[in-house]
């Protein structure tokens, strides 16, 4: 009993500290004094076998009980992965587009919110917004998973290196950076995407635009990660690693990017809101300044105007159901696909500001 | 920052002045409601049922040519049968119970305004801000198209048809009790009543002189315009149909399918045909449309006939399938086709000249009496299922060709002499033939030729106008005379060439004498001097007015060669400066280590210049690479990628410097590439940008940001005042007690403000506001200067109002509404300026708070402050005084880090708020390059580049040096960030 209580001790000092790190790299997320548990809570701690296992999903719920926006922010991202898996195993091949009904499309009124069209109906599109928005998730996650990825990797390395290693390589990465953030991304992704899309199929056009947006939005990670790389690469326990002889690549890897990535998470809301702002945008403009499938294609990263997306569904919700007569006012074809954005918006910053424990929110972005 | 690097490109001479701005944009929207407003048969706008009070149903604005659908349009769920009136601004229409909707064309037909009459509607005109509507109750009313309010209504004692003649004020009404009635427009006072002696058929006719009404027993009634009964005459069978006026003949058509013709001063008949004879049954129940030499008339068992004017014998005749009912909607006939609607739920286009079938555009709802109407180039159609079809294109309106010839007075042909209508010169050809091309309006039309006065014609352009004569009076030339001598000797010189250009192409040329005189004849005015370098010697050029005199003692002293500053070779003078710029290097060099020696010597750190005048260089050294980068993505981008993904002549991006290379020929297209890049940045720096479109306005793109620019920058004026009015005290309040309820009220809010979507929080916004908004101030927050509509109901558009909602004199419309005094202007400007830029801000603050927060719940737990609230100072002077002073470099360097945000905000607000300003501009450029996507390189100014880029360009500058002023005044705000190195 005693050394089960010891080793959750140890646990509850660092509740989820990845493998191998040393013991004098402490990681930057400390907890604070309320999320000791109490004697009550060591009672109920089982010693049975798999004890260590018991003991870490306890902690975590002790951890996640602790913040509860964390819980509430991955409680709607596994939901909506959820709802992507069950979205492309019912749809399958027929994900990519939607289903349109000329009636509703050449309707005038949008039929409203019904027992068998939960959010209404879309007309313009003619689709039915409900099934709409379920379509397009998998995409959606797919899309901004990507986005968010790629750039937030390539973000973290390259800032994490310029901070660790000073120098022409430093320069190098912080004059890259300057150069890319000085543009508004808005701007900068729709240059670059005018300037390559008649080189790409309409069917790649996603990838590519992805690959451009991830390429725009990199050095918004690299810059703070840079200057709290700065910071960690003085560190005691920094110079211990490398007074014990470890490589370079190892105090990057195990040393400089766990402990100066946290700045990541403070960016990541704001980039879904830039991701969404073009994604909006873009059909926006296509549906409102002429409307015809040939104007889309032309600006659009999206293979057709009715692709299931929820910045083009917000878009076309917004062009075809907006109005300021009461009467003519299809609320329900442009609030629920705004209304899906922002909830996907705030189960990523509900995960991102619950991870971020309160000293280091405090840090500021 | 824009509008320095504007500056060059505004000064004069870069683009047409002023004068000849103002008169060219023949298409613009003011234009159409200025001559829409004079109410008469123009035909820019569609005032009436068939286009005009004369109901010819003809315009001279070519329709749509295919069966593109512009817009639908579906405001009711009951037929709309009346015709779509069309007043050079909005489309009314008014469905089976009386409900009027007023449609904005240009916003796909959304709806303006509706208003209910509860009557079935007859027949609507518009005129002088008021559409006029018959309702089969007996009541007449007048609404005002700004709002729909009902301005009067009176009763007429039975079912109206009526017509409105704008010159006497009058709406002449006829009903279904057999009078004619007239009333005041503006009040709805009863002017005279006339009986007709039967029921008023369909709508009167106006011809200026007389109202043409036609009754169901069969005869038409000349009423004049004082109310006396001037003729009647029997055309045959009874009618219920309008009676056309053309020419001095009216025209009327029967249920027994006749065409009548009838003299419009004696009513004695003309002409008469006579369908049923051909076809048993037949009957017309719509107006024939009349152009210059036919009629165009549909039947109820779906025949078209193309009737002679003049005889009325058949030109030809066209069927459709006969469905089994008819469709009494009366065709549209203009130069290039005739627009009928036939019963299979088509309109149909068919050449006027051979009744061929052009092309076909299908509703999906019947159409039974709405008549098309043209709306500037477009054909709009009320459908029985509440619809309004809009067939067209986007684009401008018809251009005609005006042609013509410029003479002497004895009648020579004048070459190269210039001929505007305030748009872009054309120059005569060696036989001084000229070719404009215009749309309807009138212009005053200008020819210039050296050494000629100009001649203006004023010119009002209705179709096709040719032989325009301009027959230019010589000016007076006048002696400029002197003489050419060395100046060291003083000695003529001989043989040296005089060149003297005045305006438009005169020149005169002469070649001094033995004794270095000379003599040439000029006209009044400027006129350039040029005197050729002869050998050994420097040329020299300058400016000589004339005015009304002879100039005879000019006396040039050319310098030799040998004696002239040899300035000419810029090598040279840097071989010259480069040893002095090597000398003083060296000295500030040696200097600097002096001045060096002497602060280690004293104890100082080992540097010459402060860690803040280093971050100062250093900032300022990434600004040139941060541009050379810009430059490079947007002529990769914006030009070489697309023309290379469209196999283009790669020499197209070098403007012509080779010809007939490949894009396997990499070493051509390398040359190319850096031929259009280097003439890309030239053109870019030099003021060179092409044009731009917006709307039916194509214009230097210079003008463009001249007009708009100042809106813009208002704009973000005052939205980044209200959004530091917003975030600076918010933002503190929320730092200063981290994770209290304000703090997390915050939190919140800014969290909703960043994820929900920019868009929705735009339209929630204006949703909220615009019916509060257009009740208080008479207009919708849509732009930024007021609606036409809106003038309408001030007093007009007042002057110092220019083409493109530019304001004169500064571009700033608050400034120039108060320069001009004009307070209901100002007021709603002020009131849509403070609107958007709550917009802006809503979204703005929101991320600009998410930066701030925690980093202000920094300083606010800063040991300064335990020690001034140890010191008792009051919370207050705590939270306003010491914390609030410290955070603001933090703002400064956050305001730098989300300007690119902000400038993408207000872009999308300006389009949003559909205001004129560079992001309205930017987006439409970028729309417009994207659909119609490679007219670069031909027509753009910036050589192998688009407007687009240039605009990107400007507000990249924009953004660069603003981040660079906020990290910098940053630094110097904050002395430990100042001492820190860079």
């Amino acid at each position: 009993v005693r050394s089960e209580r010891a080793s959750a001790d140890t646990l509850v000092r660092s509740p989820s500290p990845p493998e191998g790190v040393p013991a004098s790299a402490p990681r930057r997320v400390p907890i604070s004094r309320e999320s000791e548990p109490s004697e009550d809570e060591w009672a109920r701690f089982d010693v049975a076998f798999p004890a260590r296992l018991r003991a870490r999903v306890r902690l975590a719920l002790v951890y996640l009980r602790e913040r509860p926006s964390l819980a509430v922010g991955l409680l709607l991202l596994a939901g909506f992965v959820v709802l992507a898996l069950a979205s492309t195993l019912r749809f399958g091949p027929s994900l990519s587009s939607l289903p349109v009904n000329p009636a509703w499309s050449t309707s005038y009124v949008s039929p409203g919110p019904s027992p068998q069209h939960p959010f209404g109906i879309m007309r313009g599109l003619g689709v039915d917004v409900f099934s709409a928005l379920v379509r397009a998730t998998p995409w959606d996650l797919a899309l901004l998973g990507g986005i968010l990825l790629l750039s937030v990797g390539a973000g973290m390395l390259l800032g994490a290196f310029a901070g660790l290693v000073a120098g022409p390589s430093d320069i190098a990465v912080t004059a890259a950076a300057d150069l890319v953030v000085g543009v508004p991304p808005f701007f900068l992704v729709m240059v670059l995407f005018l300037g390559v899309q008649p080189l790409v199929s309409a069917r790649d056009g996603l990838l590519v635009f992805g690959l451009l947006f991830a390429f725009v939005l990199w050095p918004y990670y690299a810059r703070p990660v840079r200057a709290r790389a700065q910071e960690v690469a003085h560190e005691p326990y920094v110079e211990a690693a490398r007074a014990a002889g470890a490589p370079r690549r190892r105090l990057l890897i195990r040393h400089v990017i766990p402990n100066s990535a946290f700045p990541v998470l403070a960016q990541l809301p704001v980039d879904v809101f830039n991701v969404f702002f073009v994604l909006t945008v873009f059909p926006f403009i296509a549906c409102f300044g002429g409307g015809s499938g040939r104007f889309f294609q032309l600006l659009s990263p999206l293979p057709g105007p009715t692709f299931p997306e929820w910045g083009n569904l917000l878009a076309n919700g917004a062009c075809y159901g907006w109005s300021v007569l009461p009467q003519l006012n299809a609320w329900w074809t442009y609030v629920f696909p705004g209304a899906t954005v922002a909830l996907f918006g705030f189960a990523v910053a509900l995960t991102c500001d619950g991870l971020l424990s309160r000293r280091v929110r405090e840090r500021g972005p | 920052v824009l509008a320095l690097l504007c500056a060059p490109a505004l000064l004069p001479g870069s683009f047409p002045g002023p004068s000849a701005r103002s008169a060219s944009v023949p298409s613009d929207f003011r234009v159409r409601l200025a001559n829409a407003d004079l109410g008469g048969p123009g035909p820019i706008g569609w005032p009436t049922f068939h286009g005009s009070e004369n109901r010819t149903g003809y315009s001279a604005v070519d329709g749509p040519t295919t069966s593109d659908l512009l817009w639908v349009a579906c405001v009711s769920s009951l037929p709309i049968r009346v015709s779509p009136v069309w007043d050079g601004r909005n489309l009314y229409v008014a469905d089976n119970l009386g409900t009027v909707y007023a449609l904005d064309p240009d916003r796909l037909g959304s709806v303006l305004w509706s208003r209910a009459l509860g009557t079935t509607p007859t027949t609507a005109d518009v005129a002088a801000g008021r559409l006029v509507i018959g309702g089969s109750s007996g009541s007449v009313s007048a609404l005002s198209t700004a709002d729909g309010s009902v301005l009067w209504q009176r009763s007429v004692g039975g079912a109206p048809e009526q017509a409105v003649s704008v010159e006497n004020g009058t709406v002449a009404v006829g009903t279904s009790a057999g009078t004619v009635t007239a009333l005041n427009l503006t009040s709805g006072a009863l002017l005279w009543q006339t009986s007709v002696g039967a029921p008023v058929g369909g709508a009167l006719a106006w011809d200026g002189r007389a109202f043409y009404a036609v009754t169901t027993s069969g005869e038409l009634v000349a009423v004049s315009a004082a109310g006396t009964v001037l003729w009647r005459t029997a055309v045959g069978a009874a009618s219920d149909t309008a009676p056309a006026v053309f020419a001095g003949t009216v025209y009327v058509a029967d249920r027994s399918a006749n065409v009548t013709a009838v003299s419009a001063a004696t009513g004695a008949v003309q002409w008469r045909f006579s369908g049923s004879r051909a076809h048993p049954g037949d009957a017309i129940e719509d107006t024939p449309a009349v152009t210059e030499s036919r009629l165009y008339v549909q039947t109820d068992q779906g025949f078209l006939y193309a009737l002679s004017r003049a005889t009325g014998s058949p030109a030809w005749i066209a069927s459709v399938p006969p469905t089994g009912y008819a469709v009494p909607s009366s065709p549209v006939a203009t130069p290039a086709g005739v627009y009928f609607v036939d019963a299979t739920e088509n309109v149909d286009d068919v050449d006027p000249g051979s009744g061929q079938l052009l092309w076909q555009g299908s509703f999906s709802g019947a159409v039974s009496y709405s008549s098309p109407a043209i709306e500037n180039g477009t054909l709009a159609v009320g459908t029985d299922t509440g619809c309004v079809y809009d067939f067209g294109r986007v684009g401008g309106p018809t251009l005609w060709p005006v042609t013509g010839i410029v003479t002497t007075r004895t009648g020579a042909p004048i070459a190269g002499a210039y001929v505007t209508a305030g748009t872009g010169p054309v120059t005569t050809d060696s036989l001084g033939r000229f070719r404009l091309a215009l749309a309807n309006g009138s212009y005053d039309v200008s020819a210039y030729a050296g050494g000629y006065a100009p001649a203006t014609i004023p010119l009002t352009v209705r179709g096709p106008v040719s032989n325009v004569r301009f027959a230019l009076a010589p000016l007076t030339l006048y002696p400029v005379a002197g003489e050419i001598v060395d100046s060291r000797s003083g000695r003529g010189i001989a043989g040296v060439s005089v060149a003297l250009t005045a305006l438009y192409g005169f020149s005169a040329r002469a070649v001094t004498d033995r004794s270095g005189a000379f003599r040439v004849l000029a006209p009044n005015g400027t006129d350039f001097f040029s005197v050729g370098a002869p050998p050994g010697y420097l040329g020299f050029s300058a400016t000589v007015v004339v005015s009304g005199a002879a100039i005879v003692a000019i006396r040039i002293a050319l310098v030799p060669v040998a004696y002239a500053s040899s300035g000419t070779d810029p090598l040279e003078e840097a071989g010259i400066a480069l040893p002095l710029v090597a000398i003083g290097l060296a000295a500030a060099f040696l200097r600097g280590r002096e001045l060096l020696r002497r602060r280690v010597a004293a104890g100082l750190p080992a540097r010459l210049f402060s860690p803040f005048a280093r971050f100062v260089a250093m900032r300022a050294l990434l600004l040139p690479a941060q541009i050379v980068a810009v430059l490079t993505v947007l002529f990769v981008f914006g030009t070489f990628l697309p023309a290379a993904a469209l196999h283009q002549d790669p020499c197209v991006l070098a403007a012509g410097a080779c010809t007939g290379c490949s894009w396997s020929n990499v070493g051509c297209v390398l040359l190319a590439f850096f031929r259009g890049y280097g003439l890309f940045v030239t053109n870019l720096f030099t003021g060179q940008w092409g044009t731009a479109t917006y709307g039916h306005l194509r214009e230097p793109a210079v003008l463009f940001l001249q007009w708009w620019l100042p809106d813009s920058l208002e704009l973000a004026v005052i939205a980044l005042a209200l959004s530091a009015l917003i975030a600076y005290p918010v933002g503190l309040r929320a730092g200063w007690r981290p994770s209290g309820p304000f703090d997390t009220a915050t939190r919140l809010s800014s969290l909703t403000g960043l994820l929900v979507p920019s868009f929705l929080v735009i339209l929630a916004l204006l949703l909220a506001l615009y019916g509060p908004f257009s009740v208080a101030l008479g207009d919708t927050p849509y732009g930024t200067l007021p609606s036409l509509l809106w003038f309408d109901a001030h007093g007009g558009v007042p002057g110092w109002i220019g083409i493109a909602d530019n304001t004169g004199p500064t571009g700033f419309p608050l400034v120039d509404g108060a320069l001009h005094g004009d307070a209901a202007f100002e007021l709603v400007v002020l009131a849509k300026t403070l609107l958007q830029a709550l917009a802006i801000a809503l979204v703005y603050v929101a991320i600009f708070l998410r930066y701030v927060r925690t980093a202000v719940a920094d300083s606010a737990r800063a040991p300064f402050v335990s020690a001034a609230r140890a010191r008792g100072v009051s919370e207050q002077r705590l939270l306003w005084g010491h914390v609030g002073r410290r955070v603001l470099p933090l703002y400064a360097l956050v305001f730098g880090l989300t300007l690119p945000i902000y400038l993408g905000t207000q872009a999308l607000a300006e389009a949003l708020f559909n205001d004129i300003g560079v992001g309205t501009l930017l987006l439409g450029e970028m729309t417009g390059v994207a659909s119609a996507r490679f007219g670069f390189g031909t027509s753009a100014g910036v050589a192998a580049g688009n407007f687009y880029q240039v605009t990107i360009f400007l507000l990249l500058i924009a953004v660069l040096v603003g981040s660079l002023a906020a990290d910098v005044f940053a630094r110097y705000l904050d002395p430990r960030l100042r001492e820190r190195a860079p």
